[in-house]
């Protein structure tokens, strides 16, 4: 599997589910410095972000960062997005928060708790995602279902061991 | 002359019902369920004892040890994708297995095996959740959304008050609460009127008509869970007109005393349950306390375990979550 198609095939229903929420247009910031280059033992590399579907719903978010995660023999395994939600959201609100998580996935979202954090997990097209949100900040990430380790793999994305 | 309406019977008879009563527990059982927390499960049915402790760090992190008559029956470890089971009680491993799943054999010898990604699924395995009395490990995780379920069937829930027109202090097997401590009693639903379909000799009295439970709540958590399934006890509550209305479903409570009765009523139900299929009646005393709340345990795999597969062996799938609403 060639790293474009890859990533094209692992999240194409994931960016259709970011499109609800507001996926700018190629927008990308990675001020935050972006997650370490290692997670769970999956090499962390950042992507480039395409533009939104057309007919996308008015945007919530001003910035994404988009990383890949892949085995060390170039498999793509999951990904990971950070959105940077505009300003004047309410994203400590509970029910904005379920919302959110409610477009993300095609399954009504399980909130299942990680270290003293909130995850929502749901489903898509063969690939399992969690979602929590930090500050004024969105993380998705999108795993493939047949990937052994999600549970670890959501406990270092979180970076709540590290 | 005092004149008591129906409206100031209400107004002593203690009722929170559904509404507030209801939304107060609903969230005390949301925030304990949100943190770290130590439990204590202990059950009696049946002159089984049957006793689990764990701790639990988070919803992908915990373990349990059950006994059963004071003698170790089933112990387990999850940490993330990895799951560790030990059991040693035979006959509760055959009841944990399911058909054609291959048991490895230090696991029936009665040693850890540790399977690095048993736990792996994030979401229930859904219906293949046991039924009450299966699994303790399992019964003692699921214990809240067991209280759940409860509540979805009874009449509504009641901030206990004992001076209430209601409340029956024969009837209340529970202790009263502590100070500082809040208890919420969940109300049974009224015996329902028969229908042609139980007339003959179909849908039975389920569980829910026998049962009697009250959750503790101290700062906004649970800190006990009390539940007490009796026909006896029903038997012998006028509130809940069992004994007077039994016969309506054909059931002729032999002369005796109550407690002749109940083992009476108790067996033809079962007889009733196994003949449809049906869950029965399982009597029982639960008692669980939760203690820790917030403080994150250490969990730990047990060391010098075999590796295996634990799939189809008390394999559940995420057992800890919340339906987001």
């Amino acid at each position: 599997m060639s790293r474009a198609a890859g990533v094209g095939r692992v999240v194409a229903a994931l960016g259709l589910a970011l499109a609800v929420v507001g996926l700018p247009a190629a927008a990308s910031s990675a001020s935050n410095g972006g997650p370490p280059s290692m997670l769970n033992g999956l090499l962390v590399a950042p992507e480039q972000v395409g533009p939104p579907p057309a007919g996308s719903r008015p945007q919530l978010l001003d910035a994404i960062e988009f990383y890949s995660l892949r085995r060390p023999d170039k498999e793509l395994v999951a990904t990971l997005e950070i959105g940077q939600f505009r300003p004047g959201t309410h994203v400590t609100s509970a029910a904005f928060q379920q919302s959110v998580a409610g477009q993300v996935g095609t399954q009504v979202p399980l909130e299942q708790q990680l270290g003293g954090e909130t995850v929502f997990v749901t489903a898509s097209r063969q690939v399992d995602l969690a979602v929590w949100f930090r500050d004024t900040r969105l993380f998705v990430l999108s795993i493939r279902n047949d990937y052994d380790f999600p549970k670890a793999l959501i406990r270092a994305a979180l970076g709540v061991d590290t | 002359m005092v004149i008591l309406t129906a409206a100031s019977l209400a107004a002593l008879s203690g009722c929170t019902k559904i509404g507030t009563g209801k939304t107060i527990l609903d969230g005390a059982l949301y925030r304990t369920t949100s943190v770290a927390r130590t439990f204590s499960y202990a059950e009696t049915a049946g002159g089984t004892q049957t006793e689990v402790s764990g701790a639990i760090a988070d919803d992908y992190r915990y373990q349990l040890a059950a006994t059963i008559n004071q003698l170790p029956a089933e112990a387990e470890v999850v940490d993330d994708d990895a799951r560790a089971l030990q059991v040693g009680d035979s006959t509760l491993l055959t009841r944990l297995t399911s058909p054609g799943a291959p048991v490895p054999s230090p696991l029936t010898a009665g040693q850890w095996v540790v399977d690095p990604t048993g736990a792996s699924q994030l979401f229930s395995a859904g219906q293949s959740r046991p039924v009450v009395g299966t699994d303790p490990v399992y019964d003692a995780l699921d214990v809240i959304d067991y209280v759940r379920a409860a509540i979805a069937q009874s009449a509504g829930v009641e901030l206990f008050d004992p001076e209430a027109t209601n409340y029956r202090k024969q009837s209340d097997p529970f202790p009263k609460p502590k100070d500082g401590v809040l208890r919420y009693d969940v109300d049974p639903p009224a015996v329902p009127q028969v229908d042609a379909i139980t007339a003959q000799g179909g849908r039975p009295l389920d569980t829910r008509y026998f049962r009697r439970m009250s959750i503790y709540v101290h700062d906004g958590m649970v800190v006990e869970i009390r539940e007490e399934i009796s026909v006896l006890n029903f038997l012998e509550d006028p509130r809940s007109e069992l004994a007077s209305r039994i016969s309506e479903y054909g059931f002729n409570l032999p002369n005796g005393p109550p407690s002749v009765q109940a083992t009476f009523l108790a067996n033809a139900l079962d007889a009733l349950d196994t003949r449809l299929g049906l869950p029965a009646v399982r009597e029982r005393d639960l008692d669980v306390t939760f203690s820790n709340l917030g403080a994150p345990p250490t969990v730990t795999m047990p060391a010098g375990a075999s590796t295996g597969s634990l799939a189809g062996i008390g394999d559940y799938g995420q057992i800890l979550s919340e339906q987001a609403t």
